[in-house]
């Protein structure tokens, strides 16, 4: 990860006009924003897509960085989950956003049936999170993002942010309480724990 | 931060907030475990990222020509600088142009020609003895960058492209639990190979402007400063834009010896597309989208119509093409189509198509990591049938030099059954009680060129080495489209240099309380 204060400067040198510091910028989060956009696509045509329109729109919108409002990490996350997010608004027609945000659906060649069991669980029931709580928890977990940088990207202020994902976890924990409890009996059966 | 950490930190949040959950821990790591294991394998295409970051490049390019306000255009005009200003811009674009290609003997640059060095390791160490991954309290999460220890060769682990980490790369990527265990089969004949040194190619990347291009620059000055004063100087790029209806930028890179061409935005139609302009400036998004748009599949040109615009594009502005080989027309999307339409979601078709033309060296294709084709590439708009971008199209000139050969095939054979130098992070046999193994048919391999980079510190160098290309030929539906081959170079030290990042045994260890 680079250093906060050194992709600071490097933002803050593109700002000034001198572009070629984003090279930088870009060889760091280029497999990070794709990663964040095919996880949640599962099309690499299309996350390719936004990702290039992600960049692109980080490199006219630079000036717009301020870094003290968040880092250039959350703020670049920010443009692409937007970006994501308009993709889907403009084809609600033929896409629905809750069908694909954070969704992966490989479940049917995963041939072992706890495993099966396990993912097919958490992906049903994150698929009727609201959109937002999904949001935080994917974030977090998936994308190793810090609450400050989920804040800054979801327009919400840090408190929210760690509230929300600490009431979906409960939520999921009693929800899905039951059938965690008979899988890690299962599994403890199998001498990994 | 290892899964474990990240998983303590996640709960001492959760605990923070309600610290009754504590009792209930054993079902939270499980749960955040599985949330960690749900999420999608990510390995990106090496082409993509090649290709945006010269559109990037290109793009910044175009941004740092603008003039910086508008008030210093309007003391251009009225001090006549512009006329003059043109005028030098064009003589030097002449003079440029004619040193990168028009000028008697510059075309040798674009033909492929090997100098053969006489030397053996004449490009130093092709892997990194001094840069070993050391192992974490997680695993191989986090990785000791050792210091670079002697020529512009020595790579840094951090440095090195996503190889073996399936779209890792880099210490800050998050490492998965995977449940996949990918092997790949081959069990046909061994290949002979008994030569005990291998040619490794290095490409020699730059044009060699001549002097009257500096001379030109001397002029360009505009009155507001006499470029003259500063000495040593080396042209970096030069671009220029076509101010017509689907016209061009097209940009040269003196540095890399590379031509690129991109479509420029301000004179194609936005057809079904939001542009820049109007969006609200203070905020992040604001509305400022180009939006994907998609074809509908039944819109999908020919194959052959679209290799013909590409080909005829090529002509149109007397590329040339004799390094390369036929163009082939890359349909990866066609496998995410079937397989999205299969599930009842909206498949996905882009609009633009990607034809290569793969580079040639010694008659042979050579092919990237991930085995594909490698060389020029042109990308078609399928919509209006118009060529979008050039890419890829550079000199080609090479130093060669002999490199201990691997000719140990069991060696070969089990890097191969790793996933050769593109390795997918995968779980170990037994590892994981709920783990699934994926099998994966390769077949005859051959002996072919490919191309790969060694990170220096500041950038990369571009190598081509003989290699082993063991097509696949039976893999499950899910398995990542873009992977066409399994590639193992013969260079023995590369073979080192994928040993590295073989991840430790035991990988990693469960959580336990």
């Amino acid at each position: 990860m680079m250093d906060i204060s050194h992709e600071n400067i490097l933002a803050q040198r593109c700002q000034e006009g001198q572009l070629e510091y984003f090279a930088e910028l870009y060889d760091t989060y280029i497999e990070r924003i794709y990663a964040f956009l095919l996880s949640r696509t599962r099309n690499k045509a299309l996350a390719q897509d936004i990702t290039s329109h992600t960049f692109m729109k980080a490199i006219e919108k630079i000036k717009t960085f301020d870094a003290s409002r968040g880092t250039f990490s959350a703020w670049l996350y920010r443009i692409a989950r937007n970006t994501l997010i308009d993709y889907f608004r403009t084809h609600k027609d033929t896409v629905d956003i809750d069908d694909v945000w954070g969704i992966s659906d490989d479940t049917d060649t995963i041939k072992n049936a706890h495993a099966r069991l396990q993912i097919e669980t958490i992906r049903a029931y994150l698929q009727k999170l609201d959109p937002d709580q999904r949001d935080v928890v994917l974030m977090r977990v998936w994308d190793e993002l810090s609450y400050k940088e989920i804040a800054h990207i979801m327009n919400k202020s840090e408190g929210s942010c760690k509230m929300m994902f600490s009431r979906t976890v409960e939520k999921m924990q009693k929800d899905l309480g039951v059938s965690m409890a008979l899988l890690i009996s299962l599994i403890s059966q199998s001498h990994y724990f | 931060m290892n899964k474990k950490e990240l998983i303590h930190t996640i709960l001492e949040d959760v605990y923070a907030a309600d610290s009754s959950l504590r009792a209930h821990e054993k079902t939270l790591i499980k749960l955040i475990e599985n949330l960690l294991e749900s999420k999608p394998k990510v390995e990106i295409d090496e082409q993509f990222r090649t290709r945006l970051r010269q559109e990037l490049m290109h793009r910044i390019a175009e941004l740092k020509e603008k003039p910086s306000s508008p008030s210093l255009s309007a003391w251009f005009l009225s001090l006549g600088a512009l006329r003059y200003a043109v005028g030098v811009a064009v003589l030097v674009l002449v003079v440029t142009l004619g040193s990168a290609y028009w000028l008697p003997g510059a075309q040798d640059t674009w033909h492929v020609s090997i100098r053969d060095t006489g030397e053996e390791r004449a490009f130093g160490n092709l892997g990194d003895e001094q840069s070993q991954p050391l192992p974490s309290a997680g695993g191989i999460q986090n990785f000791e960058v050792a210091e670079p220890t002697d020529d512009i060769l020595a790579p840094s682990i951090s440095s090195m492209p996503a190889m073996g980490l399936g779209g890792g790369g880099g210490e800050s990527m998050p490492i998965r639990y995977p449940q996949t265990r990918y092997e790949y089969i081959y069990k046909g004949e061994p290949l002979s190979l008994e030569s005990e040194t291998v040619d490794v190619l290095k490409r020699i990347p730059g044009f060699t402007s001549d002097g009257s291009l500096q001379k030109a620059i001397n002029g360009l000055g505009f009155g507001l400063i006499n470029l003259r004063t500063f000495t040593q100087r080396s042209i970096e790029s030069l671009s220029f834009t076509e101010e017509k209806e689907y016209g061009y930028n097209v940009m040269l890179s003196f540095r890399e010896g590379s031509v690129s061409i991109y479509q420029n935005w301000q004179q194609w139609p936005t057809e079904d597309t939001v542009g820049i302009g109007g969006c609200d400036p203070t905020s992040v998004m604001g509305g400022c989208m180009v939006k994907p748009s998609g074809l509908n599949i039944q819109d999908v040109p020919s194959e052959d119509a679209i290799i013909s615009v590409a080909n005829s594009f090529l002509a149109q502005h007397d590329i040339p093409t004799d390094s390369y080989g036929n163009a082939r027309l890359l349909s990866e999307w066609r496998e995410m189509y079937e397989q999205q339409k299969a599930m009842g979601m909206a498949p996905y078709v882009p609009e633009i198509a990607d034809v290569v033309y793969p580079l040639l060296i010694n008659g042979e294709e050579v092919y990237d990591e991930g085995g594909r084709p490698s060389g020029m590439v042109i990308n078609v708009d399928m919509r209006n049938m118009k060529v979008t971008s050039l890419w890829g199209l550079m000199t080609q000139r090479y130093e060669s030099s002999a490199y201990p050969a691997e000719t140990d095939w069991d060696r070969i054979v089990s890097i191969a059954r790793q996933g050769g130098t593109q390795q997918i992070f995968y779980a170990y046999e037994n590892m994981y009680p709920t783990q699934r193994v994926v099998y994966i048919t390769l077949g005859t391999p051959s002996v072919q060129y490919m191309k790969t980079w060694l990170p220096t510190q500041k950038s990369s160098q571009e190598i081509i080495v003989p290699s082993v290309i063991f097509p696949i030929v039976d893999a499950p539906s899910d398995y990542d489209q873009g992977r066409k081959a399994i590639i193992v170079p013969l260079a023995k030290e590369l073979l080192d240099r994928v040993d590295v990042f073989a991840p430790p045994i035991p990988l990693d260890i469960p959580v336990q309380e």
